[in-house]
């Protein structure tokens, strides 16, 4: 069979085969729909609610963009800094690992007393967990250069600026992919982390805040719709940006 | 070591060394009491074995390595305009940046140099027809030969119009059919333009073929141990490598060689 069948068909099935056990499991064991409600139910309600549904996502899918955006735009400025000096690196590379090891459910708080209730936060929340991977493998992309690319650009007396824009950046594109791909899960994760928090006000509602509202409700159908959107959420992300990349290294193979 | 360092010599040869010694971080010699000097448009080759300090010396030449002792004068390294320089340096693997096409490749030095566009475009296209590389201008070097990436790397190199060429075993991880016809492609290149030439290889035949003389090297710390002067008139031809004169001398460098390795 061709390959790219069974790469559609392979997870197709395995889902299929998912749902089922899921609602054999469901009526088999006669669980309550507070506690774990079946497929078919959560379809129902995903139906009923799909307008609130996509609203939502679409809220956190901006705001996970923002944060995603401001993640690449500074994770890659701080990259170019840190690729100029070892002693930069060593100096405030401990602090850039800060943000990796940071639990964010703990300082969001703290987030949204500093910059209040609203989008803000949440963008804030987004960028600071999908900062990091695009800063390490941003630095990794800038230094890993071949040093007879250096040579070759030292004997043709390149300046230091020409150094960094014509050789180390685009060497680090695909690094900064591969760290766009691992941050854009994140962002999605951090704006709904953010979301738990710091909610859009009375008229808007991101995931975090449908997730956060269901769950205290026993609404266990309805919260089941929203972790799934988010999930698909992450993946859209994920896809787009391997779209991205594999069109972008195709100069790069 | 300084560009004003060359640009300041008034050396009457191309290149001309006295008392080099170097030595690496780790202390061990890489170069002991190297004597040597190379006239405008001649073509040398350095053979010796792995390790013997070769590139080290090339890497020296081209002023990549300041931390050594001794006299080293380049000639005429002041830089002309118009992105014309006096010294390309050739590597071992064609380091081709691979996200850059062919054409744009071959440009690049004279897009350091900031030379207008057109003018990059144009002699850049005219390095490559010399080369015969002209219909893969828009190619990336991944859609490339090995052969064939080679010959851009060279037309890299000549792009500057460059008075001191140095090949770094530029063709060391190619097949024999490919050196060969390489070997003969450099050699034109070389009568066209009659730059100052200083090639490194391991391979013998090659550098008797290419060279008006073989300076042979012992191990490490790399010495001079032998000059030798290779008589056979340009322009040579593939017919050369069939000549028992041409015999001789690869089995007289080849004992030296050996000799040296042994010492």
């Amino acid at each position: 069979m061709n390959n790219n069948y069974i790469t559609v068909l392979a997870p197709a099935v395995v889902f299929v085969l998912f749902i089922t056990i899921w609602h054999v499991c469901v009526a088999l064991f006669t669980l309550p729909p507070y506690l774990v409600p079946s497929p078919y139910r959560v379809f129902g309600i995903f139906c009923e609610n799909y307008k609130v549904l996509l609203s939502a996502t679409l809220l956190t899918a901006i705001a996970a963009i923002g944060g995603l955006f401001l993640s690449v735009v500074l994770g890659t400025s701080i990259a170019l800094v840190f690729s100029q000096s070892k002693i930069i690196r060593q100096s405030f590379y401990p602090y850039a690992i800060f943000l990796q090891t940071v639990p964010i459910v703990a300082i969001a708080p703290l987030i949204v007393v500093w910059f209040g209730n609203g989008f803000t936060s949440v963008i804030v929340v987004a960028f600071i967990i999908s900062l990091f991977p695009i800063i390490t493998n941003g630095t990794m992309g800038l230094m890993a250069v071949k040093p007879q690319w250096v040579d070759l650009f030292v004997i043709h007396h390149a300046s230091s600026w020409q150094i960094l824009f014509k050789l180390r950046f685009p060497n680090a594109i695909p690094y900064l992919l591969t760290g766009a791909k691992i941050s854009s899960g994140l962002s999605v994760i951090g704006a709904i982390v953010g979301e738990f928090f710091a909610g859009y006000g009375a008229q808007y509602h991101g995931l975090g805040y449908l997730i956060t509202f269901t769950s205290g409700q026993m609404k266990t159908d309805y919260l089941f719709s929203a972790v799934f959107m988010s999930t698909v959420l992450g993946l859209v992300f994920f896809g787009t940006i391997s779209l991205i990349s594999s069109y972008v290294l195709r100069k790069w193979e | 070591m300084e560009d004003s360092k060359f640009s300041t010599c008034s050396c009457k040869k191309q290149i001309s060394i006295s008392q080099l010694n170097m030595r690496y971080e780790n202390n061990v010699q890489a170069l002991k009491d190297i004597d040597f000097s190379v006239a405008k448009g001649e073509f040398v080759t350095i053979v010796g074995p792995s390790g013997c300090g070769k590139s080290t010396l090339i890497r020296i030449i081209a002023g990549l390595i300041d931390n050594y002792v001794g006299d080293v004068c380049v000639a005429g390294m002041t830089e002309t305009c118009n992105g014309e320089q006096p010294l390309a340096l050739v590597f071992q693997e064609a380091n081709l940046l691979p996200w850059r096409k062919v054409l744009d490749n071959v440009r690049l030095p004279l897009e350091l140099a900031e030379v207008c566009k057109n003018v990059q475009m144009e002699k850049s296209l005219d390095v490559l027809d010399i080369v015969r590389l002209k219909d893969f201008a828009e190619a990336y070097p991944r859609e490339l030969s090995g052969g064939m990436k080679m010959r851009v790397s060279l037309a890299r190199a000549l792009v500057t119009k460059p008075q001191l060429m140095l090949l770094d075993e530029p063709f060391a991880a190619l097949d024999e059919i490919t050196r060969q016809q390489l070997n003969e492609d450099l050699l034109r290149l070389w009568q066209q333009d009659k730059w100052t030439a200083i090639f490194v290889t391991h391979n013998i035949s090659e550098a008797v073929f290419l060279s008006s003389r073989v300076v042979v090297m012992s191990d490490r710390p790399g010495r001079i141990i032998a000059d030798i002067a290779i008589p056979f008139s340009y322009p040579r031809t593939p017919e050369l490598r069939t000549d028992v004169g041409f015999a001789q001398y690869v089995g007289k460098i080849s004992s030296l060689l050996r000799e040296g390795a042994y010492e």
